[in-house]
C-alpha cells in the first residue's frame, strides 16, 4: 500500500512539474502587469490656458503660469493680484456696486 | 471683502494674455495699452480686433460673479462703428484667434451704447455662466470700423460690469 501511495504521489509531483513548466517567467508577468498601468492624466481647469505667457500689466513681469501670476507682489500695486487694491483707483466702489447688484439679483 | 476682477487682453499669435489692462486704446497694431497717436487707423480701415476678458483673481469671500455686460458710452468720431461679438441672444463664445485688422467676422454687432438689460458676455459659453473659482470669462470680441470720410477719431468710455453674489 506503501508503494502504491508513493507511486501516486510521485505521478502528482511530474503533474505538478509539468504546471509550473507551463507558467511564463516571473519576470514577464511583472513586465506585463507594468505596461498595463495607464499614465495618471492631468486636470486642466476651465479657462486656464496652457503654454501661453502672463504678463501683470502693471509691472513688466511675465510668468509661465496662470498660478505664478497670481502668487506674485506687483511692484507697482504694491500688492498681489489676489487683494483688491490691485484693481486700481476707485476699486472700493466698483466691489460696492457689484455687490449691490448681486444682491438686488438674488432678491428678484 | 469682495471679489477682485481686472480686465485681461490676449495678443498675438502666442495669445500672450496681459492680466490687467490699464486701457483699451484701438489702433493699428495688435497691441496691449497701445497709444492712438503712434498707431492711428487710416480713415476707411478697421482697427486691430481687441480679445479681453475679465479675470478673476480673488473671489474675497463671495460665492460668485455672473451677469456680465459690456457697452460703450461716447460718441465715435465720424462715420464709424464700433462691432463687438457681444449679444443678449443667439450667443456663442469666442475661441481666441490672432487678432486682424481686416473686417472681424467674430465681432459683427454692434457695440451698445447704454447698458444691455441682460447679460451679453458669457462665462463658459454661457450668458447664464458663473465664475466661483480665479478664472476667466469668456472672450469679449471687440473692433472699430472707420469710414474713408471720416476726419478724426474720438475718446469714448468701453464699460464692464459684473454682479457679484455673496
Amino acid at each position: 500500500m506503501a508503494r502504491v501511495y508513493l507511486n501516486k504521489t510521485q505521478q502528482e509531483i511530474k503533474e505538478a512539474a509539468d504546471k509550473v513548466k507551463e507558467l511564463p517567467p516571473l519576470a514577464a508577468v511583472v513586465n506585463k502587469k507594468k505596461k498595463s498601468l495607464k499614465p495618471k492624466e492631468k486636470k486642466v481647469q476651465v479657462n486656464e490656458h496652457t503654454g501661453v505667457t502672463y504678463s501683470c500689466g502693471q509691472c513688466p513681469e511675465t510668468f509661465d503660469s496662470y498660478d505664478k501670476y497670481l502668487d506674485h507682489h506687483c511692484p507697482t500695486m504694491n500688492c498681489t493680484p489676489r487683494d483688491p487694491q490691485y484693481m486700481g483707483e476707485g476699486y472700493e466702489k466698483i466691489q460696492a456696486a457689484a455687490l449691490e447688484r448681486g444682491s438686488n439679483q438674488k432678491n428678484d | 471683502m469682495a471679489a477682485t476682477v481686472t480686465i485681461s487682453e490676449t495678443n498675438g499669435v502666442g495669445a500672450t494674455v496681459t492680466a490687467s489692462i490699464t486701457n483699451t486704446n484701438m489702433g493699428s497694431t495688435d497691441a496691449v495699452n497701445l497709444d492712438p497717436g503712434t498707431y492711428p487707423i487710416s480713415a476707411g480701415a478697421s482697427s486691430y480686433e481687441k480679445y479681453q476678458r475679465l479675470n478673476v483673481t480673488n473671489l474675497g469671500g463671495s460665492l460668485k460673479i455672473n451677469n456680465l455686460k459690456v457697452w460703450r458710452t461716447g460718441a465715435l468720431g465720424g462715420a464709424a462703428t464700433h462691432k463687438t461679438n457681444a449679444r443678449t441672444s443667439g450667443y456663442s463664445n469666442a475661441s481666441y484667434a490672432t487678432p486682424v485688422n481686416t473686417t472681424s467676422v467674430v465681432a459683427t454687432q454692434t457695440m451698445p451704447t447704454s447698458v444691455p438689460s441682460t447679460a451679453n458676455l458669457g462665462i463658459g459659453g454661457s450668458l447664464s455662466g458663473e465664475i466661483s473659482a480665479p478664472g476667466f470669462s469668456d472672450y469679449l470680441v471687440h473692433q472699430i470700423q472707420t469710414n474713408v470720410a471720416d476726419a478724426s477719431g474720438a475718446t469714448c468710455t468701453q464699460n464692464y460690469q459684473y454682479d457679484e453674489i455673496a
